[in-house]
């Protein structure tokens, strides 16, 4: 089931702001302040509501506190729209439906880096039974199929994107829709809701017990080969989005998962049947 | 200039988290990650410019309890230089043979695991790397990336 997206397209610009002050929107979210601008309101109506849904609500009011980012968008006479994070200018087109996908990455990318007191890893999460199984990866490499397949084995959904991590190394949910594509060769994105699967999203925040490094090969065979602790550390860092603006801080969490949860570096072959395979794994190998 | 029968362990510009039988690395600097394990830390934590490689190998042998020779020691060196771990380049002691013919040599005569250091690179922005995915060229325009081409290696906007 697909459900509704908050994208559209206008055929003209709407008017202008009067007086030349630009209208704003702040926020903060997971610490991190962030302000809006746009010189029409429709526009940052919609900003907002992206941001809205890209946060999952997760924003509260900054207080006037100054601002980490400052995104403004605009739309001129010729009919190109413009992005700016920070005074430059990041992107420009003339499609507002590209911009604002564009802008949804980038808020959510945004808070990831910055976090305050969390770190933010690229993964799919999911609970068993208590306990978090987390699998770094990027964009593309079937994290979300493999999240969806084993929601449908019974697995309580946290994620499809982040692992949100604290400073006790506890994850906690994320629990948008899963973003999916299409694998008809055209890779149109759709969203699952997660009752759509038959399951449920996660409340709380749990431990991880087991890190899984793994990737989708078309022959792909499950020999999972666990790793020490450093080296597990060493397979989270690329997909850790705060590692370049706090090292210490998210090599510091990272090391405290090492230290408590299964890490374990595999390919895998589709996602029906390895989420099967995981599960019974898991079963097997944690108390 | 360092002596480089006195390797200096560079600090500046790391991030260094100890773990029970590993040191993590993290090398802001160049963006890279290393896992030393406990042969490769303990010949790293020595490397203070003031011991030379037969003080370094006494060290070690006290430490780990297990005789080493220097070339052993040389072994890690080798690897710490050329993973930017030490403070100025040292020249390969085993320069012209391979790593493999080292390791035979060394390894057969050593009743210590040989040190070995593991490096992954971090991508160079979590920004740009996690706005920009796609899976055909349309979506670097659609989601209006400045590159307009989607690498299928990388799965970004190159």
């Amino acid at each position: 089931m697909k459900s509704d997206t908050i994208e559209r397209d206008l055929v003209s610009p709407e008017p202008t702001l009067q007086f030349g002050q630009p209208a704003k929107f702040c926020f903060k979210s997971y610490g991190v302040n962030i302000r809006l601008e746009s010189s029409q309101q429709s526009l940052l109506n919609e900003a907002e509501l992206v941001t809205r849904k890209s946060l999952i609500g997760r924003i509260q009011p900054s207080n006037d506190e100054p601002p980490a980012y400052v995104f403004r968008i605009e739309h001129d006479h010729k009919g190109v729209y413009s992005l700016y994070r920070n005074g430059e200018e990041f992107s420009s087109g003339p499609s507002r439906r590209g911009l604002f996908k564009f802008f949804d990455s980038l808020v959510r990318v945004a808070v990831a880096r910055d976090a305050v007191d969390h770190v933010f890893m690229h993964a799919g999460v999911v609970g068993w039974k208590g306990r978090a199984i987390v699998i770094p990866g990027d964009s593309f490499h079937g994290k979300s199929t493999l999240v969806a397949e084993l929601v449908r084995n019974g697995a309580i959904y946290y994620s499809d994107e982040f692992a949100i991590l604290d400073s006790d190394g506890l994850v906690h949910p994320f629990e948008r829709d899963l973003a999916m594509r299409t694998d008809d060769g055209e890779y149109t994105r759709y969203e699952l809701t997660v009752e759509s699967l038959g399951g449920v999203a996660g409340k709380t925040s749990i431990p991880v017990g087991m890190v899984l490094v793994t990737k989708y090969e078309p022959q792909g065979v499950w020999n999972p080969k666990l790793l020490t602790p450093g080296n597990g550390v060493l397979q989270m860092i690329p997909f850790t989005i705060s590692l370049s603006h706090r090292p210490e801080f998210s090599i510091g969490v990272l090391k405290k998962i090492a230290g408590r949860a299964i890490i374990a570096l595999s390919p895998r072959g589709s996602a029906v049947e390895f989420a099967k395979i995981l599960l019974e794994f898991v079963d097997k190998n944690l108390d | 200039m360092n002596n480089p029968q006195m390797p200096v362990a560079r600090q500046n510009g790391l991030v260094v988290q100890e773990m029970p039988d590993e040191v993590l690395v993290y090398d802001v600097d160049s963006n890279k990650a290393h896992c030393l394990n406990q042969s490769a830390a303990l010949v790293w934590k020595s490397c203070d410019g003031k011991n030379s490689v037969a003080d370094i190998v006494r060290e070690f042998e006290t430490n780990a309890q297990g005789k080493v020779s220097e070339d052993f020691v040389w072994l890690a060196i080798d690897q710490l230089s050329e993973k930017g771990l030490l403070q100025a380049q040292v020249t390969s002691k085993f320069a012209g043979q391979s790593r493999r013919q080292v390791l035979k040599t060394i390894g057969l005569a050593s009743i210590v695991a040989l040190p070995v250091i593991a490096s992954l690179v971090a991508p160079p922005s979590a920004l740009a790397v996690a706005s920009c995915t796609c899976a055909v060229d349309m979506d670097c325009a659609l989601i209006m990336c400045p590159s307009l081409i989607c690498s299928t290696m990388t799965f970004t906007c190159v």
